[in-house]
């Protein structure tokens, strides 16, 4: 049979947002590469025996402070998604603003905690400490920077209760860098 | 062009115009001039193509190729670069059976560079770039979508992975890769690997994504044709052991040490993504595959569709390989479960699949040859996963010998029958990919000896590791037995890149003659144009009420 390219459309699909459910896979991947940088955290804690950090104080203060603030920041970025879905775009973009102080707060802690701490990079500790703080860190960072191109997406009207796929999935991938911090918070600060 | 018309169109109107024209013409299609882009205010009969380009504001052929976010073509092109880097890759484990053969009389202080990095290359320059270009061009045919999710990303991820691959083959060659001697050519394949990883999680996330939001209206999750069921799997399953697998090779630039400390970081917490659980994730889109074979084959839907998808379901997470990172879980019991467990799942969908063959009455062609034998070669790995296991739960009474050398067996298994199933999924969708039928005769050539030779690697890998741990060392005969192995297993591959080249040969030859469904298949891609080109359909697409709109149809006439 002969056939000849058409220009029958492919047809319709549901308007379901690609945004999200590739956010989904992204927070998913990162996620795991968190857990596992943690896992060969804990590998070699755990063959360093008493002697790991037994030269540095970690104060448990700081990172409590830290998980109170991205917990904190858990409800907010729920509550930019919850206002521009009933259509309050300026709620949105103030409760976007709060997380982002949250998450700025929360480096800035992290930081003064490194400081305080003083973990070299010539420690055996110190290359795998960085590495997983470092990673969520910039996971962070780059959930700080969704946050900021979202906000003024939002302030610009480019989102409805019917089209806010993007917002949402910033959302997911904050809530996702909080869980990883609460399994560092548990790991490296609270078991030590 | 007139300079208005960017007032007047938006530039993503432009530019899928423009694509539309370059599809048209890379699929030697004579439409040519008949699809005018929106832009364009001269014919292209006009004057020479290159002049006319520059006049008009189009591309030509390499930007065009460069600069296309059409799924084919992204799709074709990963599937033909893969099955370069299948050659070379082969072609180090030759060398390293040749090596082994003669004493280390080849490769001398490289041969440990070349051993890892191949089987590196093999999975990740090889194999599921190959499943991923295969997945890339159907998936978004199968459910009906007119392009791949997020198709700028799409085509990211196939530039990223060349060229990151290239620079990982570079490495190599400057002694580096893993394994090697040289600290900064160890360190740029360290970098590279890690990139390209990125990139091939990229390309999945797309096609993982389109199986999630671009199903045509009526196709629910639970009617997705298994193929795509399959590679929705593997998107989960490859995006978070890739996210592991970066983890890792990140703690390795951290320690930023010599070239010993590279490979170190390779054999403790890299290794893993060459042996099981983790290399089973391969064989996750070959049961989708061959899922849709069988179907066809035997114009039968499968029995109890549900539960054939909870299979590949539990098969994919069982193939998760991210826990077992230590060279020291393959000596636990929960390793013995896991290996043992995957089983279940394969055994479930063969017999699915023997139902159906069994009741219907298959046309048997290369595609359903080498579904099969690909299986097979799955269970092959599974066995071998049984024996490391007896060894785990016997050491010191029923076994003794190292476990971690028959991983090297189980990878190649599992290689073996994705590259088998790949290139059976390769010929039953030759006419789609490449635009015409692939020759039946050199298919079925391909498969068996993708599969014989595979399979007979693995068997003398696995065989060696008895023969040596009973004290009979037949070590160079054990080598150049590998070489023979692998030599028939390239061999296959070239002849699948091969008929390859000659199907799209062909197809621009004989313009508008390409079938559309040769093989009276069920699934939405049957009917797309022959070499199927992104949004082209030559069909109203069916109310979707099963996996196999097209077979309803049939049932309803």
């Amino acid at each position: 049979m002969s056939v000849e390219p058409s220009s029958i459309p492919a047809g319709e699909r549901p308007g379901r947002p690609d945004v999200l459910f590739a956010t989904a896979f992204v927070s998913a991947g990162t996620v795991v590469a968190l857990l596992a940088l943690l896992g060969a955290y804990m590998a070699e804690r755990s063959s360093f025996g008493a002697e790991w950090l037994s030269g540095n104080t970690i104060p448990l203060t700081q990172p409590n402070m830290q998980m109170a603030a991205l917990v904190m920041s858990v409800f907010t970025v729920q509550w930019a998604v919850w206002s521009m879905r009933h259509n309050d775009r300026s709620a949105s973009a103030l409760a976007l603003g709060v997380t982002f102080i949250l998450g700025a707060a929360f480096i800035n802690q992290s930081i003064f905690l490194f400081k305080l701490v003083g973990i070299t990079e010539v420690q055996p500790e110190g290359p795998l400490f960085y590495t997983v703080t470092g990673s969520h860190i910039a996971m962070a960072v780059v959930g700080m920077c969704m946050i900021v191109l979202i906000a003024f997406r939002t302030l610009a009207g480019h989102y409805s209760p019917r089209n806010m796929s993007a917002l949402s999935a910033t959302a997911l991938f904050w809530d996702s860098m909080v869980a990883v911090y609460a399994a560092i918070w548990i790991a490296v600060y609270v078991m030590k | 062009m007139n300079p208005d018309v960017f007032l007047r169109v938006p530039l993503s109107d432009v530019v899928s115009s423009m694509t539309a024209d370059r599809i048209l013409s890379y699929a030697g299609s004579n439409q040519e001039g008949l699809r005018m882009a929106v832009t364009e205010t001269t014919s292209p009969q006009s004057a020479p193509d290159s002049i006319a380009s520059a006049k008009t504001g189009q591309p030509n052929e390499i930007l065009g190729l460069l600069g296309s976010g059409d799924h084919t073509m992204i799709g074709r092109l990963f599937i033909g670069f893969s099955l370069v880097f299948l050659l070379g890759s082969l072609t180090g484990r030759i060398l390293v059976g040749i090596d082994t053969g003669t004493n280390n009389g080849l490769l001398g202080g490289y041969q440990q560079m070349v051993t890892n990095s191949s089987m590196i290359t093999l999975i990740f320059l090889g194999v599921l770039p190959l499943l991923l270009g295969v997945a890339m061009v159907i998936v978004p045919l199968q459910i009906g979508s007119p392009s791949v999710a997020l198709p700028r990303a799409a085509a990211l991820s196939l530039w990223g992975w060349l060229i990151f691959s290239t620079v990982f083959l570079t490495s190599m060659v400057l002694d580096g890769g893993f394994g090697g001697a040289d600290t900064d050519a160890a360190r740029l394949g360290n970098v590279s690997f890690g990139a390209l990883l990125l990139a091939l999680a990229l390309g999945i996330i797309c096609v993982g994504t389109t199986v999630i939001t671009h199903r045509h209206e009526g196709m629910t999750l639970a009617r997705v044709p298994l193929f795509s069921w399959s590679i929705l799997v593997s998107a989960a399953i490859w995006v978070t052991t890739i996210g592991a697998a970066v983890a890792f090779v990140l703690i390795g630039h951290v320690l930023n040490g010599g070239a010993a400390d590279y490979f170190t970081n390779f054999a403790g917490n890299i290794s893993w993504l060459t042996r099981g659980p983790a290399v089973f994730m391969l064989g996750i889109p070959v049961l989708g595959m061959a899922a849709d074979v069988v179907v066809t084959a035997t114009q039968r839907r499968l029995i109890n569709y549900q539960a054939m998808q909870a299979l590949i379901a539990t098969y994919g997470i069982l193939s998760f390989g991210a826990w077992a990172v230590s060279n020291s879980v393959i000596d636990t019991a929960l390793w013995f479960l896991w290996t043992l467990g995957i089983a279940l799942p394969l055994l479930g969908l063969l017999g699915g699949f023997a139902d159906s063959l069994r009741h219907g009455k298959p046309r048997v062609n290369a595609a359903l040859v080498g579904s099969i034998l690909s299986l097979i070669n799955l269970l092959g790995a599974v066995v071998i996963g049984l024996i490391m296991s007896l060894n785990t739960a016997g050491k010191g009474t029923l076994f003794d010998f190292g476990t971690a050398a028959l991983a090297e067996a189980q990878m190649v298994f599992v290689v073996a029958a994705a590259v088998t199933g790949a290139v059976a999924g390769l010929a039953y969708w030759s006419v789609k990919i490449w635009g015409t039928e692939a020759d039946d005769k050199l298919a079925t050539a391909s498969v068996v000896m993708s599969d014989i030779g595979g399979g007979l690697l693995g068997t003398i890998l696995a065989v060696a590791v008895f023969v040596q741990g009973s004290g009979d060392t037949g070590e160079t005969l054990f080598g150049w037995l590998a070489a023979g192995s692998a030599l028939v297993m390239l061999a296959g591959i070239a002849v699948a890149l091969v008929f390859s080249l000659g199907a799209s040969a062909s197809a621009q030859d004989e313009d508008g003659e390409a079938p559309e469904n040769p093989f009276d298949g069920l699934t939405l891609e049957w009917q797309t144009p022959s070499p199927a080109m992104g949004g082209e359909r030559t069909a109203e697409i069916p109310l979707i009420e099963s996996p196999y709109p097209l077979l309803d149809e049939k049932e309803g006439e």
